[in-house]
C-alpha cells in the first residue's frame, strides 16, 4: 500500500531538532517506510538527522509518502501532527 | 589588569578564580588510517558513542533533579539522544572510516557539521542558535574519542567565575548555582541559552566580550560585574577592595531590605506616594524583586518564554508561568505585556527590509490570532487567582487598539459561555510606544484602562535613531524636549480621563531622571529591580514641590544635553552620598 498527501508546514523555525522529534515520534509508531520530501530531495521520517538535513523552512510544501500495511494511516497521523498541532504551535 | 566590555544579561557582582571552558571540537587530526587500522578505529568510535549516550542519560537524571521539568531543559538532551542513537549516524560516520581511512574524529566531525551548517547557513539567528546543538553533539563525541571525562561545570569543585568563547545549551543548563559565581563569554546575545539561563539562576553574566579568552587566563581571579557589563581580568588590590565593598553593599542591601528598602514605602518628604514595580522576564524573579523593595511588577515580558522553551509556549506553559508569578507576588498586582515579538522569530515567511517598522508585535499577533489567542487563554485563567492586568505594545492607531480589545472580548465570551473562572475586571491597556499613539492619547484613553510609556520605542521611533548605530547614537536620547512633550502630553491625557499612567522603559530605571518623572506627575515607574533601592532612596529625599519645580524648569529647556547636565547636578545634590 502506498499513500501520498501534501501539507504546509508553518512552524516558525522549520522543519527543525522540535518539530522533527515529533514527527520522528510519531513515525515510530507505524510499520510502513515513511519519508517527508521537499524542494526534490527526501528524509527518512524515521531517521532524526535526515529530515534536519532537509533544512525545510517555515511555509514549506511537505510531501508525505509511506509505503507498507499501515502506509495510509502513517500519512493521515502525520497530517493531523502537522497541521493542528505543529503548526498552530501547540503542545510543543 | 585588564577591564574588558560587553553586553550584561544578567546582573550582580561575581569574584573568583577563573574557570576556563576551552573552546570545543578543537585540534581535529585530518590524517588518514592505514588499512589494518580501520576495524580498531571503528570499535574505538563504537565505545566513545556508547559512552556519550550513557553521558546524556546521567546529565539528564541531573538536569530535571536539579531545575524540575519546568524549563524543558530535559527535553534538550532527549533531542540529542535521538540523534546519538539515530543509526544513520553511525553508518556515515562508519563508511568513511571504512572507505576513505578518516580517523573517527576527523569523521565525527565531516558529517555533524555537515548537519549543522545546513542550519547555520540559514543565515538566520534562531536557526544558528539551534545549529549549536550540533556541535554540542559533537563535542561530546569528541571528548569520548579523547577518553576524556566531562569538562562541564557542573563538576566544578572550587567555586568559580566561568569563562568561555561559547557555551554549550547542555553546558549551561548544568550549572550549579553554589559553584558558578558568574559567567563570561565571547560569543552570544541576549537571547542565547546563556543569557537566560543565568537569569534564571541568578548568575551574574555578560556575554559578547571580545578579547575575553587572552586576557582571562586559568589560575587568575576575575570581577563580572553584571549590573555594568564589565569583566575585569587580573584585577589590582584596590579594584578588588572595591568591588569586594560593593558586592558587600549589595548583599548588605538584599539582607537590610526587609528592615530599611522593602518596608518604607516610595513617599516624598511632602507625602506623594510612589508605587514602584519590577520589570522581569522570569516569574522565578518575583521572590528576588521584593528583596529589593518592589510592591509588584509592572512588566512581564513574556516574549522570554519563547526563547527559553525553543518552540513556542502552549496556553499550559503560559498558564503555568502566570501561576508561579501571581502565587509569589501574592496579592499583589501583576502587568503582562502580550508577546512583543520581531518579525525575525518567523524569518522566511515575513523578510522585512525594515523590521521595527514592520509587522512585529501586535501587528503579528493579528496574522496569528492562534498564538495570540493562547496567550490570552492563559491569562484570563490566571486572572482568576490574582490580580492581573493586560497590556498590548506597539499600539499605534485607535483602531488597533480596538481590534485587539475585541480580542479579548471574544475569549471572555467563550470563558461565560463554558463557566470558567476569570477576573470580569481585569484592567486591559496600552503601551505607548510609538509617537502617534502619544499624539492621540486622548482617544485612546477614553477605551484603554491605563497607559504604560515604553520609553526605548518612544524614542527611537520620534527621533528615527536607532541607538546601536554608533554614527547616530549621540541623537537618542530620552530627554530630548520632543520625547519629553510627548510623555508630558500622555500622562495630561490620561489624568483628564482618570486612568493611571506608568512607565515602563529604560529611562524609569536611569536615577537621573527620577525628580524629572516624579516632578511630571507620575505615580508608578517599572523598572529592573536591582536599581529600585537607589531610586526609592532618592524619592524619600526629595519634596514633591521641588520636583515639580525642577520638572517645569526641564520642559522649559531646549536640548537633550542641557536637560540632562540639570538632571544629573539636581539628582546628585539630592542624594550626594550615592555618588560618594
Amino acid at each position: 500500500m502506498r499513500a501520498k498527501r501534501t501539507v504546509p508546514l508553518l512552524h516558525r523555525t522549520g522543519l527543525h531538532l522540535r518539530p522533527a522529534k515529533r514527527i520522528w515520534d510519531t513515525a515510530n509508531q507505524f510499520q510502513s517506510e515513511i519519508w517527508i520530501a521537499w524542494k526534490g530531495r527526501r528524509a527518512n521520517a524515521k531517521s532524526l538527522l535526515e529530515m534536519v538535513a532537509l533544512g525545510a523552512l517555515p511555509g514549506a510544501e511537505l510531501q508525505l509518502e509511506a509505503e507498507g500495511a499501515d502506509a495510509a494511516d502513517a500519512v493521515q497521523a502525520l497530517a493531523d501532527l502537522i497541521l493542528k498541532s505543529i503548526n498552530l504551535n501547540e503542545d510543543l | 589588569m585588564e577591564t574588558l566590555r560587553g553586553s550584561a544579561v544578567s546582573p550582580g557582582i561575581a569574584i573568583g578564580p577563573i574557570f576556563l571552558i576551552q573552546p570545543q571540537g578543537a585540534r581535529i587530526v585530518r590524517k588518514f588510517l592505514m588499512p589494518d587500522e580501520v576495524g580498531h578505529e571503528v570499535e574505538r568510535f563504537d565505545r566513545a558513542l556508547a559512552r556519550a549516550r550513557a553521558e546524556i542519560d546521567r546529565l539528564g537524571e541531573h538536569v530535571r533533579g536539579k531545575l524540575g521539568e519546568e524549563y524543558k531543559v530535559s527535553e534538550i538532551f532527549m533531542v540529542h539522544l535521538a540523534i546519538l542513537q539515530d543509526p544513520k549516524l553511525r553508518r556515515q560516520v562508519v563508511a568513511l572510516i571504512n572507505n576513505r581511512h578518516f580517523t573517527a574524529e576527523h569523521a565525527v566531525s565531516e558529517i555533524l557539521r555537515r548537519y549543522g551548517k545546513s542550519l547555520e547557513e540559514a543565515g538566520d539567528s534562531y536557526l544558528q542558535q539551534r545549529g549549536k546543538d550540533f556541535e554540542d553533539i559533537e563535542h561530546r563525541l569528541q571528548r569520548n574519542l579523547a577518553g576524556q571525562t566531562p569538562e562541564e561545570a557542573a563538576r566544578l569543585q572550587t567555586p568559580s567565575v566561568v569563562v568561555a568563547h561559547d557555551l554549550m545549551p547542555s553546558q549551561t543548563v548544568a550549572f550549579d548555582k553554589e559553584k558558578v559565581l558568574g559567567i563570561a563569554t565571547e560569543a552570544g546575545g541576549r537571547t542565547s541559552h546563556t543569557a537566560i539561563l543565568a537569569r534564571a539562576l541568578g548568575i551574574p553574566a555578560i556575554v559578547g566580550v571580545a578579547g575575553l579568552r587572552s586576557a582571562a587566563l586559568p589560575g587568575g581571579v576575575a570581577i563580572v560585574d553584571g549590573t555594568q557589563g564589565i569583566v575585569i581580568a587580573a584585577p589590582d588590590e584596590a579594584t578588588l577592595e572595591r568591588y569586594r565593598a560593593r558586592s558587600r553593599t549589595i548583599e548588605g542591601i538584599e539582607e537590610r531590605t526587609a528592615a530599611e528598602v522593602g518596608r518604607l514605602p516610595a513617599v516624598t518628604r511632602d507625602g506623594r506616594r510612589l508605587t514602584l514595580e519590577a520589570n522581569i522576564e522570569f516569574p522565578e524573579e518575583v521572590p528576588t524583586i521584593f528583596q529589593h523593595g518592589a510592591e509588584g511588577v509592572g512588566l512581564y515580558r513574556t516574549e522570554f518564554l519563547y526563547h527559553t522553551a525553543e518552540n513556542p509556549p502552549d496556553e499550559d506553559a503560559h498558564f503555568q508561568a502566570y501561576m508561579e508569578a501571581i502565587r509569589a507576588l501574592n496579592g499583589r498586582r501583576l502587568t503582562v505585556r502580550v508577546l512583543d515579538l520581531g518579525a525575525d522569530k518567523f524569518p522566511n515567511a515575513f523578510p522585512e527590509r525594515n523590521p521595527f517598522l514592520g509587522c512585529r508585535s501586535m501587528r503579528l499577533m493579528r496574522l496569528y490570532p492562534q498564538v495570540f489567542r493562547s496567550q490570552l487563554r492563559a491569562l484570563l485563567r490566571a486572572s482568576a487567582l490574582g490580580k492581573v492586568r493586560l497590556m498590548f505594545p506597539m499600539i499605534a492607531n485607535l483602531d488597533e487598539f480596538r481590534e485587539a480589545r475585541n480580542m479579548v472580548r471574544e475569549v471572555t465570551a467563550e470563558f461565560d459561555a463554558s463557566g470558567e473562572a476569570y477576573d470580569k475586571s481585569m484592567p486591559v491597556g496600552s503601551m505607548i510606544e510609538v509617537p502617534s499613539a502619544a499624539v492621540i492619547a486622548d482617544d485612546l484613553a477614553r477605551e484603554a484602562d491605563f497607559f504604560s510609556l515604553g520609553t526605548n520605542d518612544l524614542v527611537q521611533y520620534t527621533l528615527a535613531v536607532d541607538r546601536d548605530n554608533e554614527h547616530v547614537a549621540h541623537l537618542y536620547s530620552a530627554l530630548d524636549p520632543a520625547v519629553l512633550r510627548l510623555i508630558r502630553r500622555t500622562l495630561d491625557e490620561g489624568r483628564k480621563a482618570g486612568i493611571e499612567v506608568s512607565m515602563c522603559g529604560e529611562m524609569a530605571g536611569d536615577i537621573n531622571n527620577t525628580i524629572l518623572l516624579v516632578g511630571l506627575g507620575f505615580e508608578s515607574l517599572s523598572m529592573a529591580p536591582s536599581v529600585i533601592p537607589d531610586i526609592k532612596k532618592l524619592i524619600r529625599s526629595i519634596a514633591w514641590e521641588d520636583a515639580r519645580r525642577i520638572a517645569e524648569k526641564a520642559l522649559a529647556m531646549h536640548s537633550a544635553r542641557e536637560i540632562e547636565a540639570f538632571l544629573v547636578a539636581e539628582t546628585r545634590r539630592a542624594v550626594p552620598d550615592l555618588f560618594a
